[in-house]
Parts: C-alpha cells; structure tokens; sequence
C-alpha cells in the first residue's frame, strides 16, 4: 500500500478552510448589519431624546416668559411704589431676557403650527401687557395709578397665563408621546444589539472551534506523517538489511552468480561460486561482460544469438539492438526471461583452462541502489548431463533386453511348444499306427512320453499367460461379462463335454476390463473347476454377478462407499480344505499330488494377477468334497 | 505341388513346417475328401501361387502364422486387401494361440482360428470340421466366441 499523508492533509485543509470562511463572512456580514442597525437605532434614541429635551426646552422658555413677565410687573410696581431707578434697570433688563424667551420659544416651535398660532397670541398679548406696563410708567410721572387700571392689568396677565398653560399643555402632549417613544426606544436598541450580539458571538464561536478542530486534525495528521516517516525508517533499515542478507546469500550459494549492469552488461559483482566454476579471480572479472571474458566459444556465441534473435522476434539488427538505452534493453531481457529462460537455459561455458561445460542458466532483473541489474545464475549441470546420458543408455538397454524378453516369450509360445507339439504328435501316431509292435511297457512308455509332454505344453502356456498378465498397462474397455463366458465356454467346449458339465451362466454385468485378461481369467477358473471334478458326480459350474456398494460385502479390504462388482465362480467338485484357501493364489501352489491331477500350478495365480490389475480383490472358500467359491470384487 | 483329382475341392496349405505339412496331407487323405492340396512354405510363395491360380479360388487357404519371407499376418492382410482373393476363406492354422494373436487374425478378416493340435485325430477332426462346412458357411466370418475351433 502507498500511503501519502500530504495529499489527506491537503483535502481537508481545503474543506475545512471553506467552512471557516462562510462563518467568518457570515460573522463579518452580520456584524456589519448590527452596527448599521445598531447606529440606526441611537440615531432614533438620540432624536427622541432630542425631541424630548426639545419640549422641555420650550416648556421651560414658555415658563421663564410668564416669570419674566411677572418680574417686570413687581419691577414695575416696585418703581410704581418706589420711584427708585433700580426697579427699572431691573424692569429693562428682565424685559430683555423675555424678548430672548420668547424668541427661543419661537425657534423651537417653528416646525409645530398650532404653536406659532399661539405664539402669535401670545406674543400680541405680551406686548400689549408691556405696552401697558409702560403706558402705566409714563402715567405715574403725571398722575397716580387707579385700582381699575390695575385690574386691567391683571386681567391681560390671566390672558397670558392662559396662552402659556394652554402651550404648555400642547407641549406636555407631545412629550407624553415623545417620552413613550423614548422609553420604546430605551428598551428595544439594547435588546436588538445584544441578540445581533449574541448571533454574532455564536458564529464567531463555532469559527473558533471549527478552527480549534482543524488545527487538532493538522496535528494529529502531522503526527501521523511523523509516525509513517519513522515506519519508513523502519523499512528502510530493514530493507538495507536484507539487501546484505541478500548479498550473504548470494556470496555464500551453491551456484555461480552474477550481477551485471543493463545497459553496459558490465558485471559489478560475482560471488565465490562463480569464481571458482569459471576459474577466474576477482580483479579479472569485475567491470567486464561476459563476451569480454570469452566465456563462451565463437561458435556457442553465435548459437546463442541466433537463438536469441528468434526469441526476441524483432526486425532490428543485431547491432542496432547491442545500442538500445538501458530501458528498452531491460523489455528486451523481460522478454527473452519468459520465452527462453523460464524453465533457465543450457549454455555451453568455458573456463579458464579452455575447459568447457553446460551450465544451466536463470536471470532475474532487479533494482539495486536505483540501478537495474540482471542476477544471472549459473547452474553446472555437467554431472547432471553425464547422468541423464547414464540413463538414457539404460534405458536403451532396458528396450533392448525388453525387446529379447519379448522374443523370447514368441519363442517359448511358438518355437517352444512346436517341437513338443511333434512329440506328441508323432507318439501319438506311434501308439496309434504301430500299437500291435509294440510291448506292454514299450505302450506304457509312450502314455508316460505324452502326459509329460502334455505337462509341459501347460506348463509353458501358464508360464507365458502369467508373463503377459503383468505386461505393461492396458486399454480398459467396457465389456459385457455374459460375452466372454460364452466365449470361454465355447472354447472350453469339449472339455466341458468330456466330463459332461453344466454351465450355468446367470446374470451378469458390464463392466469396465481388459477384455482378454477377463477371458482369461474365466478360462483359468473354469479349467479349475473341471479339472477338479469329483468322480461320479456330475459337474456343475455357475457365474453369476451383480453390482453393490462395498459396505453391503462383508469384507475388510473393500471401501463402504465405493461400488463393486460382485462375480461368483462355484463348483461342485472336490473342492478344498478352508485353511488352504489363502495358499491357492501362490505361483507353483498345488494343494493335490502331482499326476492325478494335471496342472502347472499357475492358472490360479494369474487369476488373482488379473484381479490386481483391475484393481479388485479375490478370495477363495472351498470345503472338501463339496466344492469351491471364488468370490471377485472389481470396482466399478 | 500336389493334384489328386480335376473336379475335387482345391485346399491351399502354407506352412514353413515340412513335418506338418505331410502330417496335413495324410490327415486329408484319411479323411477321404476329394481335394486337391497346394502347398506353399511360405507367404511369398503363397501369393504367387494364388497369382498363378486365381480364378478360380480355391475352396480354402489354410493359414500358419510363423513363416519366413513373408507371414501369415502379412498374407492375410494382402489376400483380404485384393479384389481378386478377398473373397477365398481363410483358416489360422497355428501353434501360437495366445488371445491377442487371436484377435489379431479376427480383425484382419480370418473365417476360423484352428489351434495346431497335439494329436493326429484331433487334427484330422479339425480338417473335417472345416471341410464339411459348405462354401457358404465359410465364405461368412462367425461371431466371435465361434471363431476358434476347437481342436
């Protein structure tokens, strides 16, 4: 696996990095919009206070008028009283600060039309008040003041008192309304900014921990970059030690090796081996190819590239591709590793000494300090070759001596029995033909010649079906038993009728053979069978089979769950005594004495070799002048 | 070569085996057919007398498979190879009897298989055997489990 931290840590910086940008715009944006909002807001609160205040300013002129109006009719009357200049210092200066009243009064309810109308009264019924005040003044320098022009006087004062009160009152309406309004304001601007506030504060703290988690993630990345560098020095290390485990093995294995460079084919290191197989020493090695140190002969060069060439199936020329670039070399050497060396390849090497010899060749590219190198291994196989030649030269004597082993069983099967076949021809014709010349014992010695001759015609017949029996493999085919019965019985015929048995051949199977051992092997056990007839009872042999899974046989040496065929072979001749039974398959094994019953000893023999053949098992039950059973189990 | 009567029944035997040979030629005089016996000793021999002779075909070949120059193997083969003899019947008289030598002869187009008997009446009993069967008979290989005669 590759892993590579940096680009993980890339993503999700990028990612996080996008995240805490929306937040701090958002934050930014909102921000903004609370200060705009929030200036808005004292904007309006300082208006309302402003308009508040403005009321009482003109409440508080409107009040200073009326003083300053009473002021000026106590100065007035003081004087009136008096005489004294005082009072009407005083009297001008208070009428100034009312003229200054009235004209603030005057500025600040321009804006309000109710207002101006009742300044205008106002204003009329104040200086009609002073007209009189002063009309008074200049009249009390001639003549004294009547209790009636008083009154008057007073009666214009109510006059104004009413107009003030009536402003005043207008005014405190106002500031009722303006006063609310202030109140609302007072309330709401704080509440707003404080939410705006908090909104703001809960953004820029989701910033803070979004950025307080990113820089833990770069942390732990960081770590884990850390931990993979120190991983890699780990490997590093290892690596750097199994590449000098690997020179120790290369320098210390049983095969000459080499390392050469691609491209020049310069060899950069030999191991001991290889020194010692080509008998060259170090210094005479190293630095050189292998067509520099003729290593090979011209003529096993030119084998070689030849062999090469149609390998590589390329249609450059030899030279053009000796200059190839490193690259292109090493494709070509990949190549040639797969068609030509897979299974390594027989190069004919020379030493030193001139001495040649065949070396089985391998090459693997590897890389070794950023280089790429061929390993090449070089196998001596000289013993090996001089053996595989042992064996091919027994071999041939083996086919030779198997070819005379074959002639010599035509010989015995043909030239063998053909002499013998005159022997009893001819005694034969003798005690036909010329049977009244002769003797007593001169007949007897003639029996003798041909019951010997028989004996050994036999003998000879067995010995060579035996032989054949275990001969090489043969083809398996798949045959009906009932076919080769008939076959055997129609061969065995006149015997059969000589001793005037019954064959009863019953149900039988096909089955996977070798057609001629079966028939054989039927032509054994029936020849038994009427062989060992028991005198004066008539003989009767059956066969029979069927097919059935080996647990339903009692039997040891059967698998449970494979199928066999079950063939059954009895008589009823003289049988034989059980503890004989396992002894009746030995080669030469014959449980009677010799010239009562003719045979060679074999018949039963080969019949348990066919058996074997065929992968089957055979067992005997016999008892003493009853008969025997012959039980075969050939898997199917 | 041996002619007996113009109008008899023409028997060829090739067999290397001179003691044989006159014990066959007995065996069929005793028998008392009246046949003419060719003998070859050989395969070769056997062919040039069929070139010399046929038509007409004789009624039998009798067969031995070990000869010199040319076997019984070879000449089967050859006769039932030829548009002119492919037709004769032919008997294996042999010594050699082992099962593939028997299913060689079967295949290669052999009428019967005669195992060479160790008793002179055995073989004349064969002979009879043979000779008794019409031409018909003979000119149709049996089956199998018929094809050996025993002897």
């Amino acid at each position: 696996m590759y892993y590579r931290p940096e680009n993980l840590y890339r993503e999700m910086k990028k990612s996080g990095l996008s995240v805490v940008k929306i937040i701090f715009v958002l934050a930014i944006v909102l921000l903004i919009i609370l200060s705009v909002f929030s200036y808005v807001r004292t904007q309006n609160l300082i208006q309302s206070s402003e308009w508040v205040n403005h009321s009482t300013r003109i409440k508080l002129n409107l009040a200073n008028a009326f003083s300053a109006i009473i002021s000026m009719e106590s100065y007035q009357r003081g004087y009136l009283i008096t005489r004294d200049s005082v009072f009407l210092e005083n009297y001008n200066l208070t009428r100034e600060y009312l003229s200054n009243s009235i004209q603030m009064i005057e500025s600040l309810t321009s804006d309000n039309k109710a207002h101006r109308a009742n300044l205008l009264e106002l204003k009329k019924n104040v200086f009609k008040r002073i007209g009189y005040l002063e009309n008074l003044l200049v009249e009390s320098n001639t003549k004294s003041i009547t209790n009636e022009k008083m009154l008057r006087g007073k009666q214009m004062m109510d006059e104004i008192q009413k107009i003030i009160l009536l402003m005043s009152d207008e005014e405190d309406q106002l500031l009722k309304i303006r006063n609310a309004k202030l109140e609302k304001e007072i309330f709401f601007s704080p509440l707003i900014t404080t939410l705006l506030l908090l909104c703001a504060t809960f953004f820029i703290l989701i910033a803070y921990f979004k950025i307080i988690g990113d820089l833990k993630e770069s942390e732990d990345l960081k770590s884990e970059i850390l931990k993979t560098n120190a991983m890699l020095e780990v490997k590093n290390a290892e690596l750097q030690k199994s590449e000098e485990r690997y020179l120790k093995i290369f320098d210390f294995s049983p095969v000459a090796m080499t390392l050469a460079e691609i491209g020049n084919n310069q060899i950069t290191y030999a191991n001991e081996n290889f020194y010692k197989t080509f008998g060259y020493s170090k210094e005479e090695i190293i630095g050189y190819t292998a067509e520099e140190l003729n290593l090979v002969s011209p003529e096993e060069n030119e084998r070689l590239i030849k062999i090469i060439l149609s390998h590589l199936d390329d249609d450059r020329p030899l030279e053009e591709l000796q200059k190839l670039s490193p690259e292109e070399t090493e494709k070509l050497l990949l190549k040639l590793r797969l068609k030509m060396f897979k299974d390594g390849f027989e190069v004919n090497y020379q030493r030193k000494n001139g001495e040649s010899f065949f070396a089985l060749v391998f090459f693997e590219i590897v890389e070794i300090g950023g280089k790429k190198v061929t390993i090449s291994s070089y196998q001596d196989i000289s013993e090996r070759k001089k053996a595989a030649a042992q064996v091919e030269k027994q071999n041939e004597e083996l086919k030779k001596i198997n070819k005379e082993l074959e002639s010599f069983n035509y010989i015995s099967s043909h030239d063998l029995q053909e002499p013998l076949r005159k022997i009893q021809i001819f005694s034969n014709r003798i005690l036909e033909t010329e049977k009244d010349k002769l003797s007593g014992p001169g007949q007897e010695y003639f029996n003798k010649i041909q019951s010997s001759a028989l004996r050994m015609q036999n003998l000879i017949r067995d010995l060579l079906a035996y032989s054949r029996v275990s001969a090489d493999e043969q083809e398996f085919v798949k045959t009906d038993l009932t076919k080769i019965v008939e076959q055997v019985v129609s061969e065995l015929k006149e015997t059969i009728d000589e001793k005037q048995a019954i064959v009863e051949i019953r149900q039988l199977d096909s089955l996977q053979i070798i057609p001629f051992q079966f028939h054989q092997l039927f032509i054994n056990l029936f020849s038994n069978a009427l062989k060992f007839a028991r005198e004066g009872v008539p003989l009767q042999i059956s066969v029979e089979s069927s097919v059935q899974k080996g647990s339903k046989f009692s039997n040891d040496y059967l698998k449970a769950d494979l199928k066999y065929c079950h063939i059954i072979v009895q008589d009823n001749g003289i049988g034989f005594e059980q503890e004989y039974a396992d002894k009746i398959f030995d080669v030469f094994r014959q449980l009677n004495v010799k010239g009562k019953y003719e045979g060679s000893g074999i018949g039963l023999s080969i019949v348990k070799k066919i058996v074997d053949n065929h992968n089957g098992y055979i067992t005997a039950r016999g008892k003493l002048n009853e008969g025997a059973r012959f039980d075969i189990y050939i898997p199917v | 070569m041996n002619t007996v009567q113009a109008s008899s029944k023409s028997i060829f035997l090739a067999d290397d085996d001179a003691d044989d040979c006159t014990i066959f030629r007995e065996a069929l005089r005793e028998i008392n057919y009246t046949t003419e016996l060719t003998i070859s000793y050989d395969g070769v021999e056997l062919m040039n007398t069929l070139d010399e002779t046929v038509p007409p075909p004789p009624f039998v070949i009798f067969l031995d498979l070990n000869m010199p120059r040319k076997d019984g193997f070879e000449s089967l083969s050859e006769i039932r190879q030829n548009e002119r003899y492919k037709n004769i019947p032919v008997v294996i008289l042999t010594t050699a009897s082992n099962p593939d030598i028997i299913e060689r002869t079967f295949h290669l187009g052999a009428n019967y298989f005669v195992r060479k008997p160790s008793t002179y009446s055995k073989l004349k009993d064969a002979i009879h055997t043979v000779l008794s069967l019409d031409t018909a008979q003979l000119n149709t290989q049996p089956e199998r489990q018929h094809f050996v005669l025993s002897a």
